[in-house]
């Protein structure tokens, strides 16, 4: 009986080679599943790395970033150049607050409980260019009078300031409203008053409605000793609109 | 200790019958057969031979190396003659038996492999007549854990095989009724030598017993 003993070797030797074959075919599976889960991920991810659009996300991110950084800095310098003229409004204010009329307290009053709406009064123009509300506001000339008058040598940084913000705008092909009342301010602030009424007559031909540049031309042609063409230039305005700014410097002239 | 059930799983005609399935069937459609000329078909192993001896009485069982003289001998009207392993009759014989069975006194029962049967049903005389064909097939994986624990029952042996053993039983001889025979006896004697050499490995039967089986039957490959 030593055919028993044979067919169990050869039960062995099949056992072993049944072992080994799964072993194999595990083998190949998990490497049939590992690169077909490689490839996966590479075909998924092909597309992304040909647009690259993390790198540029990135680039977008540092850049606007710096972007930040850069107005951050500029709103910081112009913060400090804002205090630095709070400063100086402040002492003038309190000096001459006796002469100041019942209006001009009242606005003050009304600057003052506005923390950072407090430079208002005695914003440069520098400030008014960038700030559509400011130049609305309607304090300003008045004050700004005031502070001229009161520092004659930051008058003269002032101007040359003006000097090169009139450059620049002249240099600028496309005029605007805006552009061409920024120079009549801007001229009639360094006392420059015809060529202010220029650019008055320019900003009212592209916005007649506007009484802000009405105002400035009556006050120009005021200082030019043209009380009577600048009443009549008033009565004008305040016969196809209503302006209770303009009624009052009416009024104040006519006096 | 195994020598009785070693003699029932013995590959002979005239052992114990087992009603299968497939067997009633196949039965029941040879007797409801009207057709005087029937053809028993299935592949080798399936148990053609064992069902024509045991459940046919009232017959006369030819074996296929009769020759013509033999078969004029045996001729009656009254009885159902059976040719076993009728394909190694010779292509005269059979066309005699089909003229036999056109006349409708004598009725015959061929059984033969399904290879060659469906070689000699193609021939157009046979197309063109009225014949019986009963196919037997390969019995199931319960029909064969049935069969073997009847058998097992009978020599008083239980709980020698478990189910995933049957199943390996059934996945080396494909339910060929002759294979499962032939398994089962060398699987008790092999465990019959294991068991008088006191190898406690193969007290019971286990996997390595039934692949060592299949290797000397020749159903796996080294």
């Amino acid at each position: 009986m030593n055919e028993f003993f044979e067919l169990e070797k050869k039960c062995k030797k099949l056992k072993r080679k049944k072992f080994i074959k799964n072993l194999f075919l595990t083998f190949i599976t998990l490497i049939i599943l590992g690169g077909g889960y490689y490839l996966f991920t590479l075909f998924n991810t092909k597309p992304l790395q040909k647009s690259k659009p993390i790198i540029t996300l990135h680039k977008k991110v540092i850049e606007q970033n710096i972007t930040k950084k850069i107005k951050i800095k500029q709103n910081i310098t112009k913060e400090q150049n804002i205090t630095k003229k709070i400063v100086i409004p402040k002492k003038v204010i309190k000096k001459e607050e006796l002469n100041v009329t019942k209006c001009q307290i009242i606005i003050k009053k009304q600057i003052e409980k506005i923390p950072k709406k407090v430079p208002v009064p005695v914003i440069d123009i520098d400030i008014n260019f960038s700030n559509k509300k400011n130049i609305e506001n309607k304090t300003q000339p008045k004050q700004k009078k005031i502070v001229e008058k009161k520092e004659p040598k930051k008058e003269e940084k002032k101007v040359e300031v003006v000097k090169e913000k009139k450059k620049s705008l002249i240099k600028d092909e496309t005029i605007t409203f805006k552009k061409a009342y920024i120079l009549a301010k801007s001229y009639y602030d360094s006392e420059d008053y015809v060529s202010s009424m220029k650019w008055c007559k320019i900003a009212s031909k592209i916005n007649n409605k506007d009484e802000r540049i009405w105002e400035l031309y009556a006050l120009n042609l005021e200082n030019t000793n043209q009380k009577e063409k600048a009443i009549k230039v008033l009565k004008t305005y305040l016969k196809y609109k209503k302006s209770l700014r303009l009624k009052y410097l009416l009024q104040r002239l006519e006096q | 200790m195994y020598t009785d059930i070693i003699k029932a799983f013995e590959d002979s005609i005239e052992g114990e019958v087992f009603e299968s399935l497939e067997f009633n069937m196949a039965l029941k459609k040879l007797k409801n057969s009207k057709a005087n000329l029937k053809f028993l078909i299935g592949k080798p192993g399936t148990g053609k031979s064992f069902l024509i001896h045991h459940l046919f009485k009232n017959c006369v069982i030819l074996k296929a190396s009769l020759t013509k003289e033999e078969l004029d001998r045996h001729l009656t009207k009254d009885k159902l003659i059976i040719i076993d392993e009728a394909q190694l009759l010779y292509d005269t014989l059979i066309e005699e038996i089909r003229i036999l069975a056109d006349t409708k006194e004598y009725s015959f029962l061929l059984s033969m492999h399904l290879k060659d049967a469906q070689e000699i049903l193609e021939k157009e005389h046979f197309k063109s007549r009225d014949i019986d064909i009963i196919q037997l097939e390969p019995i199931s994986k319960e029909e064969m854990i049935r069969y073997i624990d009847t058998m097992l029952l009978k020599h008083n042996i239980t709980h020698i095989l478990a189910k995933k053993q049957f199943d390996k039983i059934y996945k080396y001889t494909k339910g060929n009724f002759r294979y499962i025979k032939k398994f089962m006896k060398v699987l008790f004697e092999l465990l019959q030598f294991a068991q008088t050499r006191h190898l406690s490995k193969y007290y019971d039967i286990n996997d390595c017993l039934i692949t060592m089986t299949a290797i000397k039957l020749g159903l796996e490959n080294e």
